[in-house]
Protein backbone atom coordinates (compact mmCIF):
# COMPACT_ATOMS: atom_id res chain seq x y z
CA UNK A 1 0.00 0.00 0.00
CA UNK A 2 1.32 3.40 -0.91
CA UNK A 3 0.34 6.55 0.92
CA UNK A 4 -2.55 7.33 -1.45
CA UNK A 5 -3.96 3.83 -0.92
CA UNK A 6 -3.78 4.28 2.84
CA UNK A 7 -5.44 7.66 2.67
CA UNK A 8 -8.31 6.35 0.56
CA UNK A 9 -8.69 2.94 2.13
CA UNK A 10 -11.82 2.62 4.20
CA UNK A 11 -10.63 -0.48 5.98
CA UNK A 12 -8.11 -0.41 8.85
CA UNK A 13 -7.52 -4.16 8.54
CA UNK A 14 -6.28 -3.59 4.99
CA UNK A 15 -4.04 -0.73 6.06
CA UNK A 16 -2.46 -2.94 8.70
CA UNK A 17 -2.40 -5.98 6.40
CA UNK A 18 -4.42 -8.07 8.82
CA UNK A 19 -7.27 -10.39 8.00
CA UNK A 20 -10.66 -9.02 8.97
CA UNK A 21 -11.40 -10.89 12.17
CA UNK A 22 -12.22 -10.36 15.84
CA UNK A 23 -8.90 -11.91 16.86
CA UNK A 24 -5.70 -10.38 15.58
CA UNK A 25 -2.01 -10.88 16.21
CA UNK A 26 -1.15 -7.91 18.40
CA UNK A 27 2.56 -8.33 17.58
CA UNK A 28 1.83 -8.01 13.89
CA UNK A 29 -0.32 -4.97 14.50
CA UNK A 30 2.41 -3.33 16.58
CA UNK A 31 5.13 -4.08 14.06
CA UNK A 32 3.09 -2.81 11.15
CA UNK A 33 2.14 0.29 13.14
CA UNK A 34 5.76 1.14 13.84
CA UNK A 35 6.66 0.65 10.19
CA UNK A 36 3.82 2.83 8.91
CA UNK A 37 4.42 5.47 11.54
CA UNK A 38 8.03 5.84 10.49
CA UNK A 39 7.14 5.88 6.80
CA UNK A 40 4.63 8.66 7.06
CA UNK A 41 5.97 10.62 10.01
CA UNK A 42 5.42 14.35 9.30
CA UNK A 43 9.05 15.05 10.24
CA UNK A 44 10.13 12.99 7.23
CA UNK A 45 8.46 15.62 5.12
CA UNK A 46 9.72 18.64 7.01
CA UNK A 47 11.52 19.78 3.87
CA UNK A 48 8.64 18.90 1.58
CA UNK A 49 5.98 21.15 0.17
CA UNK A 50 3.12 22.18 2.40
CA UNK A 51 0.93 19.79 0.41
CA UNK A 52 3.25 16.90 1.23
CA UNK A 53 3.31 17.91 4.86
CA UNK A 54 -0.46 18.03 5.00
CA UNK A 55 -0.70 14.60 3.42
CA UNK A 56 1.77 13.25 5.95
CA UNK A 57 -0.29 14.66 8.80
CA UNK A 58 -3.50 13.17 7.44
CA UNK A 59 -1.85 9.79 6.98
CA UNK A 60 -0.37 9.89 10.43
CA UNK A 61 -3.75 10.70 11.97
CA UNK A 62 -5.45 7.89 10.08
CA UNK A 63 -2.80 5.36 11.04
CA UNK A 64 -3.03 6.36 14.70
CA UNK A 65 -6.78 6.14 14.61
CA UNK A 66 -6.65 2.74 12.96
CA UNK A 67 -4.11 1.47 15.44
CA UNK A 68 -6.21 2.51 18.46
CA UNK A 69 -9.31 0.99 16.89
CA UNK A 70 -7.73 -2.38 16.13
CA UNK A 71 -5.68 -2.60 19.32
CA UNK A 72 -8.58 -2.43 21.78
CA UNK A 73 -10.81 -5.52 21.56
CA UNK A 74 -14.12 -3.77 22.18
CA UNK A 75 -13.35 -1.04 19.65
CA UNK A 76 -12.22 -3.71 17.18
CA UNK A 77 -15.48 -5.62 17.58
CA UNK A 78 -17.50 -2.47 17.05
CA UNK A 79 -15.39 -1.61 14.03
CA UNK A 80 -15.96 -5.07 12.52
CA UNK A 81 -19.69 -4.48 12.74
CA UNK A 82 -19.50 -1.00 11.23
CA UNK A 83 -17.70 -2.64 8.29
CA UNK A 84 -20.80 -4.83 7.99
CA UNK A 85 -22.91 -1.70 7.73
CA UNK A 86 -24.11 -1.43 11.32
CA UNK A 87 -24.14 1.95 12.92
CA UNK A 88 -23.68 2.31 16.68
CA UNK A 89 -26.41 4.50 18.08
CA UNK A 90 -27.07 5.80 21.55
CA UNK A 91 -30.38 3.99 21.90
CA UNK A 92 -31.22 3.29 25.51
CA UNK A 93 -30.66 -0.32 26.45
CA UNK A 94 -33.77 -1.82 28.05
CA UNK A 95 -32.97 -5.48 28.67
CA UNK A 96 -34.18 -5.50 32.28
CA UNK A 97 -32.66 -8.84 33.28
CA UNK A 98 -29.26 -7.89 31.95
CA UNK A 99 -29.38 -4.43 33.53
CA UNK A 100 -30.38 -5.89 36.90
CA UNK A 101 -27.27 -8.04 36.76
CA UNK A 102 -25.20 -4.97 35.90
CA UNK A 103 -26.75 -3.05 38.78
CA UNK A 104 -26.06 -5.95 41.16
CA UNK A 105 -22.42 -6.15 40.07
CA UNK A 106 -21.99 -2.42 40.60
CA UNK A 107 -23.57 -2.69 44.04
CA UNK A 108 -21.27 -5.60 44.92
CA UNK A 109 -18.27 -3.59 43.82
CA UNK A 110 -19.36 -0.50 45.74
CA UNK A 111 -19.53 -2.60 48.90
CA UNK A 112 -15.85 -3.45 48.70
CA UNK A 113 -14.15 -1.23 51.25
CA UNK A 114 -10.57 -0.19 50.45
CA UNK A 115 -9.77 -0.19 54.18
CA UNK A 116 -10.91 -3.78 54.60
CA UNK A 117 -7.98 -6.07 55.51
CA UNK A 118 -9.22 -8.58 52.93
CA UNK A 119 -9.73 -6.02 50.18
CA UNK A 120 -7.24 -7.73 47.82
CA UNK A 121 -9.01 -11.08 48.08
CA UNK A 122 -12.36 -9.44 47.54
CA UNK A 123 -11.20 -7.61 44.45
CA UNK A 124 -9.59 -10.77 43.10
CA UNK A 125 -12.81 -12.71 43.60
CA UNK A 126 -14.79 -9.94 41.94
CA UNK A 127 -12.38 -9.79 39.01
CA UNK A 128 -12.55 -13.53 38.52
CA UNK A 129 -16.32 -13.42 38.38
CA UNK A 130 -16.25 -10.41 36.06
CA UNK A 131 -13.67 -11.92 33.71
CA UNK A 132 -15.71 -15.12 33.42
CA UNK A 133 -18.74 -13.07 32.45
CA UNK A 134 -16.73 -11.02 29.96
CA UNK A 135 -15.32 -14.18 28.38
CA UNK A 136 -18.80 -15.61 28.10
CA UNK A 137 -20.14 -12.39 26.63
CA UNK A 138 -17.25 -12.17 24.18
CA UNK A 139 -17.99 -15.76 23.15
CA UNK A 140 -21.62 -14.85 22.44
CA UNK A 141 -20.48 -11.98 20.25
CA UNK A 142 -18.02 -14.15 18.33
CA UNK A 143 -20.50 -16.92 17.60
CA UNK A 144 -23.12 -14.42 16.43
CA UNK A 145 -20.52 -12.77 14.21
CA UNK A 146 -19.38 -16.09 12.77
CA UNK A 147 -22.94 -17.07 11.88
CA UNK A 148 -23.22 -13.64 10.22
CA UNK A 149 -26.05 -12.69 12.54
CA UNK A 150 -24.75 -9.15 12.80
CA UNK A 151 -27.77 -7.71 14.57
CA UNK A 152 -27.34 -10.18 17.42
CA UNK A 153 -23.60 -9.54 17.38
CA UNK A 154 -24.38 -5.84 17.77
CA UNK A 155 -26.46 -6.51 20.90
CA UNK A 156 -23.71 -8.67 22.36
CA UNK A 157 -21.16 -5.89 21.80
CA UNK A 158 -23.48 -3.39 23.49
CA UNK A 159 -23.63 -5.70 26.51
CA UNK A 160 -19.84 -5.94 26.50
CA UNK A 161 -19.71 -2.14 26.83
CA UNK A 162 -21.43 -2.37 30.21
CA UNK A 163 -18.94 -5.00 31.39
CA UNK A 164 -16.09 -2.86 30.09
CA UNK A 165 -17.31 0.08 32.19
CA UNK A 166 -17.34 -2.16 35.23
CA UNK A 167 -13.78 -3.20 34.50
CA UNK A 168 -12.75 0.46 34.49
CA UNK A 169 -14.53 0.92 37.83
CA UNK A 170 -12.52 -1.97 39.30
CA UNK A 171 -9.29 -0.44 38.01
CA UNK A 172 -10.20 2.86 39.61
CA UNK A 173 -10.78 1.08 42.91
CA UNK A 174 -7.43 -0.71 42.61
CA UNK A 175 -5.74 2.64 42.07
CA UNK A 176 -6.95 3.71 45.50
CA UNK A 177 -5.14 0.84 47.23
CA UNK B 1 -16.06 20.08 31.05
CA UNK B 2 -17.67 22.11 33.79
CA UNK B 3 -20.83 20.90 35.44
CA UNK B 4 -23.58 23.41 36.18
CA UNK B 5 -24.31 24.30 39.80
CA UNK B 6 -27.56 22.37 39.69
CA UNK B 7 -25.81 19.22 38.49
CA UNK B 8 -23.23 19.53 41.25
CA UNK B 9 -25.97 20.07 43.82
CA UNK B 10 -27.82 16.90 42.77
CA UNK B 11 -24.57 15.00 42.49
CA UNK B 12 -23.43 15.97 45.97
CA UNK B 13 -26.87 15.76 47.59
CA UNK B 14 -28.80 13.27 45.51
CA UNK B 15 -32.52 13.20 46.34
CA UNK B 16 -34.41 9.98 46.85
CA UNK B 17 -31.61 7.48 46.43
CA UNK B 18 -32.73 3.99 47.30
CA UNK B 19 -34.98 1.12 46.55
CA UNK B 20 -38.69 0.42 46.72
CA UNK B 21 -40.16 -3.05 47.19
CA UNK B 22 -40.33 -4.42 43.67
CA UNK B 23 -42.77 -7.17 44.72
CA UNK B 24 -45.34 -4.51 45.67
CA UNK B 25 -48.11 -4.32 43.05
CA UNK B 26 -48.12 -0.55 43.31
CA UNK B 27 -44.41 -0.18 42.58
CA UNK B 28 -43.16 0.22 39.02
CA UNK B 29 -39.48 -0.32 38.24
CA UNK B 30 -37.67 1.03 35.21
CA UNK B 31 -34.20 -0.26 34.35
CA UNK B 32 -32.29 1.48 31.58
CA UNK B 33 -28.70 1.64 30.42
CA UNK B 34 -26.67 3.85 28.10
CA UNK B 35 -24.71 1.72 25.62
CA UNK B 36 -22.31 4.54 24.77
CA UNK B 37 -20.92 4.97 28.27
CA UNK B 38 -22.15 1.92 30.23
CA UNK B 39 -24.21 3.94 32.72
CA UNK B 40 -27.00 2.04 34.47
CA UNK B 41 -30.11 3.64 35.97
CA UNK B 42 -32.92 2.23 38.10
CA UNK B 43 -36.00 4.39 38.66
CA UNK B 44 -38.91 3.26 40.82
CA UNK B 45 -42.30 4.78 41.51
CA UNK B 46 -44.92 3.96 44.12
CA UNK B 47 -48.39 4.85 42.91
CA UNK B 48 -51.45 5.40 45.09
CA UNK B 49 -54.93 4.12 44.28
CA UNK B 50 -55.72 7.58 42.96
CA UNK B 51 -53.02 7.24 40.31
CA UNK B 52 -50.78 9.79 42.00
CA UNK B 53 -47.09 9.02 42.46
CA UNK B 54 -46.51 8.95 46.22
CA UNK B 55 -42.85 8.06 46.22
CA UNK B 56 -39.98 7.79 43.77
CA UNK B 57 -36.51 6.37 44.26
CA UNK B 58 -33.51 5.96 42.04
CA UNK B 59 -30.10 4.37 41.90
CA UNK B 60 -27.72 5.37 39.15
CA UNK B 61 -24.20 4.20 38.42
CA UNK B 62 -22.83 6.74 36.02
CA UNK B 63 -21.54 10.24 35.49
CA UNK B 64 -22.66 13.34 37.39
CA UNK B 65 -25.15 14.31 34.70
CA UNK B 66 -26.82 10.90 34.78
CA UNK B 67 -27.08 10.99 38.58
CA UNK B 68 -28.42 14.57 38.54
CA UNK B 69 -30.95 13.75 35.79
CA UNK B 70 -32.39 10.81 37.72
CA UNK B 71 -32.31 12.66 41.05
CA UNK B 72 -34.18 15.58 39.50
CA UNK B 73 -36.92 13.44 37.96
CA UNK B 74 -37.65 11.69 41.28
CA UNK B 75 -38.35 15.16 42.72
CA UNK B 76 -40.50 16.13 39.77
CA UNK B 77 -42.51 12.92 39.69
CA UNK B 78 -43.63 12.92 43.32
CA UNK B 79 -47.18 14.21 43.62
CA UNK B 80 -47.81 13.96 39.88
CA UNK B 81 -50.27 11.60 38.22
CA UNK B 82 -48.58 8.92 36.13
CA UNK B 83 -50.00 10.55 33.01
CA UNK B 84 -48.40 13.88 33.90
CA UNK B 85 -45.13 12.22 34.89
CA UNK B 86 -45.07 10.55 31.47
CA UNK B 87 -45.03 14.01 29.92
CA UNK B 88 -41.64 14.90 31.42
CA UNK B 89 -39.31 15.28 28.47
CA UNK B 90 -35.57 15.02 28.24
CA UNK B 91 -35.47 18.64 27.06
CA UNK B 92 -37.11 19.73 30.36
CA UNK B 93 -34.38 17.89 32.28
CA UNK B 94 -31.45 19.10 30.19
CA UNK B 95 -32.75 22.65 30.34
CA UNK B 96 -33.21 22.61 34.13
CA UNK B 97 -29.72 21.16 34.64
CA UNK B 98 -28.08 23.17 31.85
CA UNK B 99 -26.59 20.01 30.37
CA UNK B 100 -24.02 20.49 27.59
CA UNK B 101 -24.75 18.75 24.23
CA UNK B 102 -22.45 15.80 25.02
CA UNK B 103 -24.52 15.04 28.13
CA UNK B 104 -27.98 15.28 26.57
CA UNK B 105 -28.08 11.47 26.37
CA UNK B 106 -28.13 11.40 30.21
CA UNK B 107 -31.45 13.25 30.19
CA UNK B 108 -32.74 10.94 27.46
CA UNK B 109 -31.83 8.04 29.71
CA UNK B 110 -33.86 9.56 32.57
CA UNK B 111 -36.86 10.12 30.29
CA UNK B 112 -36.66 6.51 29.13
CA UNK B 113 -36.43 5.38 32.76
CA UNK B 114 -39.68 7.21 33.58
CA UNK B 115 -41.42 5.50 30.65
CA UNK B 116 -40.02 2.10 31.69
CA UNK B 117 -41.14 2.53 35.32
CA UNK B 118 -44.66 3.57 34.28
CA UNK B 119 -44.89 0.71 31.78
CA UNK B 120 -43.83 -1.75 34.49
CA UNK B 121 -46.42 -0.33 36.89
CA UNK B 122 -49.18 -0.59 34.27
CA UNK B 123 -48.25 -4.18 33.42
CA UNK B 124 -48.44 -5.07 37.10
CA UNK B 125 -51.86 -3.44 37.40
CA UNK B 126 -53.19 -5.40 34.44
CA UNK B 127 -52.07 -8.72 35.86
CA UNK B 128 -53.36 -7.87 39.33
Amino acid sequence: MNSQDILHSKNYFEIFELSESFDIEINELNARFRFLQKAVHPDQHAMGTSKEQLLAQQLSAKINDGYQTLKTPLLRYRYLLTLKGLEFKEHTHKDTGFLMLQMQLREDLSEIDVNDSKVDDKIDAFNEQLNNMINHQTGSFKSAYLTQDYNSAYNEVVKLTFFEKLKQDVERLEDQL
Amino acid sequence: MAYSEKVIDHYENPRNVGKLDDTDQNVGTGMVGAPACGDVMRLQIQVGDDGIIQDAKFKTYGCGSAIASSSLVTEWMKGKSIDDAAKIKNSDISEELALPPVKIHCSVLAEDAIAAAIADYKTKQETK
